[in-house]
């Protein structure tokens, strides 16, 4: 068999997996992503509670904001490969 | 020298690469989780500090720090400074700085232990709640004689009169 060859499709091979591996890791940014919005959107929504005043839909930008006593609890919705996921984040008021 | 075989180590040590680069992007990921988990820390424990001194304009510094170093730590922060800006004896803002361990492993560095500061500022605002009834109190400053007698008037149209009552 020709070795220039064989590197040939060792080569696409190669780049495939790298490729797979590439795509395998984008649903985990996806998440990261969406955590650091749901802790973002906490910090925001907390600061306001504390402040006495409500949290305005510019803020809350597509996620579920939940006051409770003393506790702010944000929840983001993501889609990863056709499957629905939350992300969520909390922050204490004092 | 065979080339048989010279694409795989190749292959091999990019896909080494990239599952390394994986690894320490996904840890520089925690960091920063860590660093906006630390600023809400900060955000809250300077709004814990500045309420405390809004309700008791005379409160000791200890008893701020003490209620802000418990809404850090209940963010899963820790409270490393507290700082009280003063305007003559009146409070007008509290700053505070707290820190946050991120705890993760990298494949040549080992176990990593690093830490987020972050700092934040609350202003200290003062309100006065007066009852319905109460007198009025009215800013005479620059106002003299006459002038003086009306704005104070003014002031106090339509409050009620209560025979037997100050003002």
């Amino acid at each position: 068999m020709n070795a220039r060859g064989q590197a040939s499709i060792e080569l696409v091979f190669a780049a495939c997996l790298a490729g797979l591996v590439a795509v395998a890791t984008l649903p985990l940014f996806e998440v990261w992503r969406a955590r650091t919005r749901a802790e973002r959107i906490a910090d925001q929504a907390a600061v306001l509670v504390a402040e006495g005043r409500p949290v305005p839909a510019g803020v809350r930008d597509g996620a579920r904001v939940a006051v409770g006593r003393r506790i702010v609890r944000v929840t983001v919705p993501l889609e990863v490969a056709g499957h629905a996921f939350e992300v969520s984040a909390a922050a204490r008021t004092p | 020298m065979s080339q048989r075989g010279q694409i795989t180590i190749a292959a091999v040590g990019g896909l080494t690469a990239v599952m390394l680069g994986t690894v320490v992007l996904l840890h520089l990921s925690r960091i920063a989780s860590g660093g906006a988990a630390a600023q809400t820390a900060a955000d809250m424990a300077a709004l814990a500090g500045a309420r405390v001194l809004a309700g008791d304009p005379s409160a000791p510094p200890s008893a701020v720090r003490r209620a802000a170093a418990s809404s850090a730590r209940v963010n899963g922060a820790r409270l490393t400074g507290l700082e009280i800006e003063r305007t003559g004896t009146v409070a007008t803002a509290v700053d505070v700085t707290v820190s946050s361990e991120v705890d993760g492993s990298l494949p040549v560095a080992g176990p990593r232990h690093d830490a987020v500061v972050e700092t934040a500022r609350a202003g200290v605002a003062y309100t006065a709640a007066l009852s319905a009834g109460a007198f009025r109190p009215v800013d005479l400053h620059g106002a003299r004689g006459p002038l003086a007698a009306v704005a104070a008037a003014e002031a106090q149209v339509g409050w009620p009169y209560i025979w037997g009552g100050e003002s």
